[in-house]
């Protein structure tokens, strides 16, 4: 069964980035992929219990969530505690990674990607 | 014989502003700020500067352009004229702003001169910075803190099995993130400024410019829908000089987003040399019609949000990441990898 994928990230062009670099897992239906612009209805999403993960790979600077308080709102409820979060952006601060070590993130990426690599990364944690 | 009599001499008998040495080049450069568009001549200058010579504190560089803007911007509110009068001697730059009065450095200002490490000292009305001019005198002073060991050391732990079709993609070109451009996408600001605060500041005609892009908007999506159906070589230079360089002269008379302005300058320059070529292939072309259309999405978004709604917290929201998605772009479109300097790695926590 594919696994779920959910991009989180304000800019159109990176997901459509993202999503080309995804393609190969996409289309082999090893996962399938989901994105939100705003942070804020993804969020709410979760709550309500209308959308599920089993990866969620977020941006940081968006205007409406940060993506790291997003992070942490997500890691407070119990259903989603212990689901993976990869950060990806362009910050790349000792401060900040700290922060997202402290929230419980599984790891840190950042911009621009290589597309390799964020293939490689998303097969490995989710063992696909 | 004439360098080594010349070291035993004073430079300039003229008496130096600056409070940091008196033994300066017989020289100056003075700038006389009485708008917006004064101010970004300084900026321009010391661009130049940073990119004709392999000299200069070029490391500092967004520093010092947020740190000059916040003062001068300052005294452009309260009606005042500043000059700006750079000095050299051989080994280092000073440059001093000279306010009508006494100078009081806020509390934002004082956080960037403290984050940036910059020397400078107040004297009543003058407020002095001094700059090595040597990039590699100023690289010593930089330490590694010890979490980024710690965390390189992590991700050399992870293994990962690749299958050949990942073999297969390890050969490809590799485009090297570096220097500027690594900078320029690295670059955080100390204080945030909000939109509002920044709308307030800038002059109206520049402000009207920015609006004016409102009307490129059309011409960004009938070009690119030229492009995805019939590119040629034309429409696609035509496309980086009449939309994406339009918004490179708009933006270069905003110092804040200069960031911005070089991304797009860069993809407009990628477009153009890689013309040729891609008009030849189609599904290239598609594909970077598609992204283009996305990316201009994120920039009338950021132009509503900053000048229009003004109601962001950060200016700079975009900047790094704007700039990462034109690299990003370029990579795909050129079939190139993205190397930041081993930064592209997964880090486990």
């Amino acid at each position: 069964m594919a696994k779920r994928v959910i991009l989180v990230d304000d800019s159109r062009a990176i997901v459509a980035t993202a999503e080309l670099a995804l393609e190969g897992i996409i289309n082999s239906g090893e996962i399938e992929f989901k994105s939100y612009l705003n942070p804020m209805e993804l969020l709410e999403a979760l709550q309500n219990g209308s959308e599920n993960f089993d990866l969620l790979i977020s941006d940081v600077n968006m205007p409406q969530l940060n993506g790291l308080d997003l992070s942490r709102q997500i890691k407070a409820d119990a259903r989603y505690a212990t689901k993976p979060i990869i950060i990806l952006t362009t910050e790349s601060s000792n401060e900040m990674k700290m922060t997202g070590k402290e929230i419980g993130v599984t790891g840190w990426m950042v911009k621009p990607f290589s597309e390799d690599k964020l293939v490689k990364s998303i097969k490995m944690i989710l063992g696909v | 014989m004439r360098l080594k009599k010349r070291e035993l001499q004073a430079l300039s008998a003229k008496e130096a502003l600056n409070p940091f040495n008196s033994d300066i080049r017989s020289f100056r450069t003075i700038f006389t700020i009485i708008d917006s568009e004064s101010m970004m001549d300084f900026g321009m200058w010391l661009y130049e500067q940073c990119n004709t010579k392999e000299s200069l504190a070029c490391n500092k560089f967004d520093s010092i352009i947020e740190l000059f803007y916040k003062l001068m911007s300052k005294a452009m509110k309260k009606g005042e004229n500043v000059s700006i009068i750079i000095e050299e001697s051989y080994e280092e730059l000073y440059l001093t702003i000279k306010f009508n009065e006494a100078v009081v450095l806020t509390s934002d200002v004082i956080a960037i001169l403290e984050k940036y490490g910059v020397a400078y000292i107040v004297q009543d009305a003058i407020f002095c910075i001094r700059l090595e001019k040597s990039l590699q005198a100023e690289a010593e002073e930089v330490k590694v803190p010890m979490v980024e060991e710690k965390v390189v050391q992590t991700i050399q732990e992870v293994h990962i099995e690749e299958t050949p079709q990942m073999q297969e993609a390890v050969f490809r070109e590799v485009r090297i993130v570096e220097g500027k451009e690594k900078d320029m996408l690295r670059q955080s600001f100390v204080n945030k400024t909000s939109a509002a605060d920044y709308v307030d500041d800038i002059g109206g005609d520049v402000l009207d410019e920015i609006l004016d892009l409102a009307s490129l908007d059309e011409q960004w999506h009938e070009k690119l829908a030229i492009i995805e159906q019939q590119g040629t070589k034309e429409s696609l230079v035509d496309f980086a000089n009449n939309v994406l360089n339009v918004y490179v002269r708009a933006l270069n008379n905003l110092f804040e987003f200069t960031a911005l302005a070089y991304a797009l300058s860069s993809l407009s320059a990628f477009i153009k040399d890689s013309a040729e070529v891609l008009s030849q292939d189609n599904k290239k072309l598609k594909t970077l019609a598609m992204l283009l259309e996305h990316l201009g999405t994120d920039l009338s978004s950021w132009r509503e949000h900053i000048f229009v709604l003004q109601d962001t917290a950060d200016i700079h929201y975009l900047d790094s990441s704007f700039f990462s998605s034109c690299m990003q772009i370029e990579g795909i479109i050129s079939d190139k990898k993205l190397d930041v300097e081993d930064e592209n790695d997964l880090e486990f926590f």
